[in-house]
C-alpha cells in the first residue's frame, strides 16, 4: 500500500519550489487601471441587461397596468364592466377605487452571473434562491447556467427561484467534441455582429486564409483588410461570401469539430489532437432545400485568433 | 484607512505569495503575474465585499482559482498533456542545478495530479488555507477537501521523482 507523502515534507518542497521564483513588484497602477476598466464594462453591461429586462417585461405585458379609477368609469348598476386588469361587478361601489394590487415580481436575468450575484439580485426582487449545482465541462465554475422560472417570467407563488449553478470542477475539462463552449458562442456572435454590420470586429489573425469550399478559390487577407467588411472578397459571380451571416437576425448553430451538413451527414473537420479549434456555423432553422444551406468554418488558433475561414454555399 | 489604501497594503503584502501560488497551480511565471493582476482587478472592483468577507484570503484565493479556470477554459486547446516528459533531473549536478531541478520536479509532480487535487495541495500547503477556508474558496464541502488532499498526498507519496528529491534534500 502506498504511503502518503508526509505533510511537513510537502510544505518544505512547495516552499522550496515556490520560494525560488523571483517575483517583480506588484503593478499597483496597472491593477487600479484595470479595475476602472472593469467597472466601466460592468456598468455598461448592467445598463444593457436592465434595458433588455425592461423590454422583455414590457413585451410580456408583465408591467402592472394602472387600476381603473372608479369615478372616471362608473359601472352602470346591474352590468359588468371589464378592463384589461380589473372587473367591476354590479353591487360594488363604483365610486370607491379598488385596493391597489401588489405588483407580482418578475424573475431577473441571472444567467452567467455568479451564485452570490444571483442571490443578491433575487433578494433585491424579494425572491429567494434554491441552488442546484451541476458539472458543466464547457462553462466556468460558479456560474448560473439556467434558472426556473426564466428571466422576466412571473415569480412563483412561494417566491423561490431554482437556480442551476456550475460546480467548482466545471470548466476544467475539454469540451466534448461537437459541443460549443460559451467562448465559442461569444466568438461566433462577434463574427456575426461584424458580418451583419452591427458593430465591432472579430479577433482576426495577422493573415486570414479565406477559401470557398469545393473550389480552388482562395484569398489571403491581411488583418487590416479582414477587419473591413467592405473589403472582403466577393464570391465568383459577385455574391456576398458571408451572406448567411449578413442578416442581423440570422439564426445559426455552432458545432465544434463536427462537419454537420445540410443532410446531417456526420463527419469531423479535424482530428481531436489538433491545436486548432474548428467551429462550423450553419443555419439553425429548417430550409426550403439544401440549395439554401450554407456554412462558415472558422479555424481558431491556439491564441484565440481566427486563422482561416472556409465558406460553403449550397449543397447538392 | 481608505479602501484604496487598504487594498494597496493588501496587494503589497500578498503579491509575491499569490504569484508563486499561481505558478504552483500550473501557470508559466509571466502568465502567473497576469493571472494575479486580473484577480486583483476583480477584487478591487468589489473590494467592499472582499473587506466584509469573513476571510479575505479565502475570498481572494477563490477569485484566483476561478480566474485561472476561466483562463484555461478560454485557451484549453493550448495545453496538451503528454505521456513523455522531458529528461529527468540529474541529481549528480551542482547544488545550484539541484535547486532548479527541485523546483522543476515539484512542478512536474504537481502536473501529474488532477487539477482539483493540485489546487487543493497548493491552497492547503502553500497558501496555508485551513480546510474550512478551502471549502469556502472552492465552493465544496469540507469532506471533499479532505478526500482530495488525502488522494493527492497518496499520489505524491508514490512519486519516485519526489522520493529522490526528499532523499537528496
Amino acid at each position: 500500500m502506498t504511503r502518503q507523502l508526509p505533510e511537513s515534507d510537502l510544505v518544505a518542497l512547495l516552499e522550496d519550489a515556490g520560494g525560488r521564483r523571483r517575483v517583480g513588484p506588484a503593478p499597483l497602477a496597472a491593477v487600479h487601471h484595470g479595475a476602472r476598466h472593469r467597472r466601466r464594462r460592468r456598468a455598461a453591461a448592467t445598463g444593457l441587461a436592465a434595458a433588455g429586462a425592461l423590454a422583455a417585461v414590457v413585451a410580456l405585458g408583465l408591467l402592472p397596468t394602472p387600476e381603473p379609477r372608479g369615478h372616471d368609469v362608473p359601472a352602470p348598476a346591474g352590468t359588468t364592466h371589464s378592463t384589461p386588469t380589473a372587473t367591476l361587478t354590479s353591487g360594488s361601489d363604483p365610486l370607491t377605487p379598488p385596493a391597489p394590487r401588489r405588483p407580482r415580481a418578475s424573475v431577473p436575468i441571472l444567467k452567467d452571473r455568479t451564485e452570490a450575484e444571483a442571490r443578491e439580485r433575487l433578494a433585491q426582487s424579494g425572491l429567494e434562491a434554491r441552488i442546484v449545482t451541476r458539472h458543466e465541462p464547457c462553462r466556468p465554475a460558479d456560474t448560473v447556467v439556467d434558472h426556473r422560472p426564466g428571466a422576466a417570467r412571473p415569480a412563483p407563488a412561494d417566491r423561490v427561484v431554482t437556480v442551476v449553478v456550475s460546480d467548482a470542477t466545471s470548466g476544467t475539462g475539454d469540451c466534448p467534441q461537437g459541443v460549443a463552449s460559451q467562448h465559442d458562442h461569444e466568438l461566433v456572435a462577434a463574427v456575426h455582429r461584424w458580418a451583419s454590420g452591427q458593430q465591432g470586429t472579430a479577433p482576426w489573425a495577422p493573415v486570414v486564409r479565406v477559401a470557398l469550399a469545393e473550389t480552388d478559390t482562395r484569398w489571403d487577407l491581411p488583418e487590416r483588410t479582414a477587419r473591413d467588411r467592405a473589403r472582403w472578397p466577393r464570391a465568383p459571380g459577385g455574391g456576398d461570401l458571408l451572406a448567411g451571416l449578413a442578416a442581423p437576425d440570422a439564426r445559426y448553430r455552432v458545432d465544434v469539430g463536427a462537419a454537420r451538413t445540410c443532410a446531417g451527414t456526420p463527419g469531423y473537420l479535424s482530428d481531436s489532437d489538433s491545436e486548432t479549434r474548428y467551429l462550423r456555423v450553419s443555419p439553425a432553422g429548417p430550409l426550403g432545400s439544401c440549395l439554401e444551406w450554407w456554412a462558415v468554418d472558422l479555424e481558431v488558433g491556439a491564441v484565440g485568433q481566427i486563422d482561416a475561414v472556409t465558406v460553403h454555399r449550397g449543397e447538392w | 484607512m481608505r479602501p484604496e489604501d487598504d487594498f494597496d497594503a493588501y496587494v503589497a503584502a500578498r503579491w509575491p505569495r499569490l504569484v508563486r501560488s499561481a505558478v504552483l497551480l500550473g501557470c508559466a511565471p509571466a502568465d502567473a503575474e497576469d493571472l494575479v493582476q486580473a484577480t486583483l482587478e476583480r477584487c478591487l472592483v468589489k473590494w467592499s465585499r472582499v473587506r466584509a468577507a469573513d476571510d479575505r484570503d479565502a475570498y481572494v484565493h477563490r477569485i484566483l482559482v476561478n480566474t485561472l479556470v476561466s483562463a484555461r477554459r478560454r485557451r484549453w486547446w493550448g495545453e496538451r498533456p503528454t505521456a513523455d516528459l522531458p529528461e529527468p533531473p540529474d541529481h549528480r549536478a551542482s547544488d545550484a542545478t539541484l535547486a532548479v531541478d527541485l523546483a522543476d520536479a515539484v512542478l512536474r509532480a504537481l502536473d501529474r495530479l488532477p487539477s482539483e487535487q493540485r489546487t487543493a495541495v497548493v491552497l492547503r500547503y502553500y497558501a496555508q488555507l485551513s480546510e474550512r477556508q478551502m471549502a469556502d474558496a472552492l465552493g465544496v464541502a469540507p469532506g471533499t477537501v479532505k478526500s482530495r488532499l488525502s488522494r493527492a498526498l497518496r499520489s505524491l507519496g508514490a512519486d519516485t521523482d519526489l522520493a529522490d528529491l526528499r532523499g537528496a534534500r
